[in-house]
């Protein structure tokens, strides 16, 4: 064929069908939505469709972008929709709090009872309107963000066997702590904070509940029903409900993320830290790093730093702890590398210490934007 | 595809809907309210936001089924019974709180939100607020003055 004529004749700007573009976003996949009656009836309708047919959706704004990208390892047929459910509440319950699975992001950040590490965090994802559609199971829960898993590169994720972050850009979406297979960071900012605070989640399934610790929820990655995945909640199973258990007296709390952009972000690194303190000095401390592990990533060195240590932090405690919250950091080096976060993550820890014992502080810095 | 009833501005509309469609769909190309913007469509610009059960959402980012039985504002359920502006939409004329306008009706549905539960803001509340809307003309200054204004106005007609 002529080069000329067929370039004359080919798709102009406009047109649907240019090679190598992208399909409209507007065009979402065929497939069935169907509202669930009750938590079994929705586990029942997911075990008869199938791992490879159905998905779980409430507020829908992970669930709605992969369908957008086209994901095509994420596209299911039927969506069972749990919004309707009465999962949304955060009740107070023997000192703590039970906070539903479909309880909206924005009345945790709202809500002036929850732990300030909670409420704090609650306030730093995304948007008003993410935060009003979202929830705190689907924050907790939400695909990870890796361009290569979310463009459809053949990765583990995706039913390949290579992590392309792990030898491509993983400025900013991929591990600091190591890894196997894949490398893509845990991205919520509620995850480490419900960790922080020692919470428990529920999970039905079809053979009963089950109550697990945080750290059995997202323990890294491993294959769950034959998918690559950090969490544990199976295809067919439904996370109903996270516990917080009574703070301890003298406890106090504070969460700080470092996002590029000033608004609608994911986290470079986020810090969620619990101080249990008597008199003035620390009993006990929790510190979580958010966004740079494949697991919300519990820096144990910084914990045991802190304990005995006397509050208000002295500068050189701070900097202390923030030292040993990056203990055995193993950032990536091929690729673009990502060793600048490790960086970031120690600096989040802290500024969420320091913010403790100053009142008003930001709770998110945004370097591009300040 | 059933036949199903949404509540928009106060009013019922009988529509069928495909499980595809999005609110934002729906609103613009089956019930003709153009008023609510159509974006990015990923969830990040707000030109599509419009007030579900009382809370600001992206309309490109919920499926038109999950908004059954819920109340739904638009830019359009703001005017009154004689068409006359809102107090917000007047004060962003006022002020100067917009350019070329696109994404206006999105900055004011999210105004309305914050200003429904939080009827005096400071403005660092506002610009909380407002994280969610982009705006590529005005530099977001006169926005932030035509919220002030705004609440300022709300407070002056419920005294």
């Amino acid at each position: 064929m002529d080069e000329g004529q067929g370039h004359a004749a080919g798709p102009t700007v406009g047109e649907k069908n240019i090679v190598g573009r992208r399909k409209m976003r507007t065009e979402v996949s065929k497939f069935a939505l169907i509202q669930a009656t009750s938590v079994g009836d929705a586990i029942a309708k997911l075990s008869s469709y199938g791992v490879d047919n159905s998905a779980v959706i409430s507020g829908g704004t992970d669930v709605i972008s992969r369908n957008k990208e086209r994901i095509a390892t994420m596209m299911p047929q039927y969506l069972i929709d749990i919004s309707g459910l009465p999962l949304n509440y955060i009740t107070p319950s023997s000192g703590g709090f039970k906070i539903g699975a479909t309880t909206p992001v924005i009345d945790v950040a709202n809500n002036t009872s929850v732990p300030a590490v909670l409420s704090q965090a609650a306030n730093a994802v995304a948007t008003p309107q993410i935060q009003s559609m979202g929830t705190v199971a689907g924050d907790v829960l939400q695909e990870v963000w890796c361009e290569y898993v979310r463009n459809d590169f053949p990765c583990w994720r995706n039913g390949g066997n290579v992590c392309y972050g792990a030898i491509g850009d993983n400025r900013y979406y991929h591990s600091i702590f190591g890894g196997r297979l894949c490398y893509a960071n845990h991205a919520g900012d509620l995850a480490p904070a419900l960790t922080a605070l020692n919470a428990t989640a529920t999970i039905q399934s079809q053979t009963g509940t089950s109550t697990v610790s945080m750290e059995d929820l997202i323990p890294g990655i491993n294959v769950i029903s034959g998918r690559v995945k950090e969490n544990i909640v199976a295809w067919n199973e439904i996370l109903t409900e996270f516990q917080i258990p009574a703070p301890a007296s003298g406890s106090v709390s504070a969460f700080y993320k470092v996002r590029d952009r000033g608004t609608w972000d994911f986290a470079l690194a986020s810090a969620s830290v619990v101080l249990n303190v008597s008199g003035s000095t620390i009993s006990s401390a929790r510190v979580v790093l958010g966004g740079v592990d494949v697991k919300p990533h519990i820096a144990t060195s910084a914990q045991s730093y802190l304990a005995g240590k006397s509050v208000p932090l002295s500068e050189a405690d701070i900097a202390g702890a923030a030292a040993a919250a990056v203990d055995g950091a193993q950032p990536l080096t091929t690729g673009t590398g990502n060793s600048y976060r490790v960086t970031i993550a120690s600096g989040a820890v802290s500024k969420a210490l320091r913010s403790i014992y100053t009142p008003n502080q930001p709770t998110v810095y945004a370097p591009l934007s300040s | 595809m059933e036949s199903t009833l949404l509540s928009v501005n106060g009013q019922k509309y009988n529509v069928s809907l495909e499980p595809s469609e999005s609110l934002n769909h729906v609103i613009r190309e089956r019930l003709g309210l153009i008023g609510t913007k159509r974006g990015c469509e990923t969830g990040g610009c707000g030109s599509c936001t419009v007030i579900v059960d009382g809370k600001a959402i992206y309309s490109c980012m919920m499926y038109a089924m999950q908004a059954v039985g819920k109340q739904i504002i638009t830019i359009e359920g703001l005017q009154g019974n004689n068409a006359e502006l809102d107090v917000i939409q007047r004060s962003f004329m006022v002020a100067g709180g917009l350019q070329c306008g696109y994404c206006t009706p999105g900055f004011i549905m999210s105004a309305k939100a914050l200003l429904d539960s939080n009827p005096d803001p400071q403005l660092g509340e506002i610009k909380d607020a407002l994280v969610g809307n982009l705006c590529r003309c005005t530099g977001y200054t006169k926005i932030f003055d035509s919220i002030l204004l705004a609440a300022k106005e709300r407070q002056k007609s419920n005294k």
